[in-house]
């Protein structure tokens, strides 16, 4: 599902080459569509932009070692994954509504300074809201709370990117099988979930 | 449900639904059979509602995608300076023999820049690695840097500090100087640079009692409350000052002929800058001559 999987080699290449500016591309490319991943496992999107900021921040450093046969976006992804999981669990550990990035919080580097930058522009992103679709939207977030991680990881990957089953298991590491079942599985929580909070 | 030869005896499993919603046609009839079977029709259908919700949820209006990238990008900059050395870094990256080059303390260090050639402006890149060649790392040292585009090998002399990818300084810059805390909501700047509130410089002079003059000089005319020492061949600067006094005093240092070895910004270049002028910055910077010969 790369945008430009051939464009995409030839940035890996050249950052490979040295060429270390060509990243600001990559992000570029797949800063949206990451994002949508994290919060859509996340529903917080100050979390969502930290996952995605430590994602490109891993990717970085691992970029050179990153070999080809996969596709820089199925890597960048399970990298986004993995630390939105962390992130869902570090969140939940900690009590709700606290933004730590994973990218501190692992390495220990609270850099006081840290605080004083980003001023936010306090602008929410998420779809045209009316006040019926911020209802939805957090019947919705709701609901992916009650389902297992497994499959609501492989719900976004599927209903947000429309990935093929094949991506999707490269992604999560498992069985084009599971995908299918997961997917089975999650839509029937979700729907019983929906149908009970009246969104469906 | 009606049945004829073409249908499935039976209903087909959620999970056969489920995935012929996402067009893998596994069970043969299946089509045929949602089209006749209301209650099958109604399985697909909320599956197909349930897509279309978690896309709207999903979904981020096309105005919002600048900022967002751009405030990812920013995020990504500035975590990616925080450590610099360990993973084998990003953008300038110094390479520190200090063990050994400590132990002979005034022996000459070399410098190898490479990359300099390397233009980093073209890229929106806002804030490269910040911790390469702090002051503190190698004022100790007399140290060979490049002049121009060249670049110096230590030849795998251990007691070399080694700087990778410098940002090379543009001088003459003539665009105007611009904080984004004070530009309308409006303008399509994307990453400004980010200016931290302590800064550590090294330039590079040709001579240090003309570039003590010339700091003098800068000092009295710009009216800000900077300090300068001498210790031997190496002027420090230090103080307190705001961020556009800082971004003019860099300029003014490149206009003078200094070379700006140390890629934390704000590079003589840059004109874009996060947050508003008047924020506080304290300064130190180093002004040594090159001693070193090729
Ligand atoms: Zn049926």
């Amino acid at each position: 599902m790369s945008l430009n999987k051939e464009g995409d080699r030839e940035l890996v290449a050249e950052f490979k080459n040295g060429n270390t500016k060509v990243f600001d591309e990559l992000m570029s490319r797949y800063s949206v569509r990451l994002y949508q991943t994290a919060y859509g496992l996340l529903s917080n999107h100050h979390d969502a932009e930290e996952v995605v900021q430590d994602t490109f921040v891993r990717a970085f450093r691992g970029l050179k070692q990153f070999r080809g046969d996969s596709n820089i976006e199925t890597w960048l992804q399970r990298i986004t994954i993995n630390l939105a999981r962390n992130k869902y669990h570090w969140n939940r550990r900690r009590g709700a509504g606290v933004n730590i990035s994973l990218f501190q919080a692992s390495s220990g580097l609270g850099d006081s300074e840290q605080e004083e930058e980003i001023p936010l522009p306090d602008k929410t992103l998420g779809p045209e809201r009316t006040v019926q679709g911020a209802e939805t939207e957090k019947k919705i977030a709701e609901s992916f709370e009650e389902l297992p991680e497994s499959l609501r990881e492989t719900m976004i990957l599927r209903h947000v990117h429309d990935m093929p089953y094949e991506e999707i298991s490269k992604i999560l590491k498992c069985k084009i099988g599971t995908v299918k079942s997961r997917l089975a599985r999650g839509r029937e929580m979700l729907k019983k979930v929906l149908k009970r909070s009246g969104v469906l | 449900m009606k049945l004829n030869e073409n249908n499935l005896k039976q209903c087909p499993t959620f999970e056969e639904i489920s995935t012929y919603f996402d067009g893998i046609n596994e069970v043969p009839g299946i089509d045929l059979h949602i089209e006749e079977c209301a209650a099958c029709r109604k399985t697909l259908q909320d599956i197909a509602e349930l897509d279309a919700a978690i896309k709207a949820r999903a979904n981020i209006p096309q105005e919002d995608i600048p900022q967002l990238t751009a405030r990812i990008k920013d995020g990504f900059y500035r975590k990616n300076e925080l450590e610099p050395a360990k993973y084998g870094m990003p953008f300038p990256r110094v390479v520190l023999h200090l063990a050994a080059a400590l132990a002979i303390c005034s022996a000459v260090v070399y410098v190898a820049v490479q990359g300099l050639t390397d233009d980093m402006r073209s890229a929106n890149i806002a804030d490269p690695a910040q911790d390469a060649v702090a002051a503190s790392q190698i004022d100790k040292f007399p140290y060979y840097t490049s002049n121009g585009s060249g670049v110096l090998n230590s030849n795998g002399s251990e007691n070399s500090v080694e700087v990778e990818n410098l940002i090379p300084a543009n001088y003459g810059s003539s665009e105007p100087v611009m904080f984004n805390g004070g530009v309308q909501a409006g303008a399509q700047k994307i990453n400004p640079v980010i200016i931290r509130p302590k800064v550590d410089h090294v330039w590079v002079v040709k001579n240090i009692s003309k570039a003590d003059d010339t700091l003098k000089r800068m000092i009295k005319n710009s009216g800000t409350p900077l300090q300068l020492r001498q210790d031997g061949s190496v002027i420090t600067m230090q103080g307190r000052l705001n961020k556009l006094e800082l971004v003019k005093l860099v300029r003014a240092c490149s206009n003078a002929g200094f070379e700006l070895v140390s890629p934390v910004a704000p590079q003589p270049e840059q004109h874009y800058f996060k947050g508003n002028s008047g924020e506080p910055v304290n300064y130190q910077a180093q002004f040594l001559v090159n001693k070193g010969s090729r």
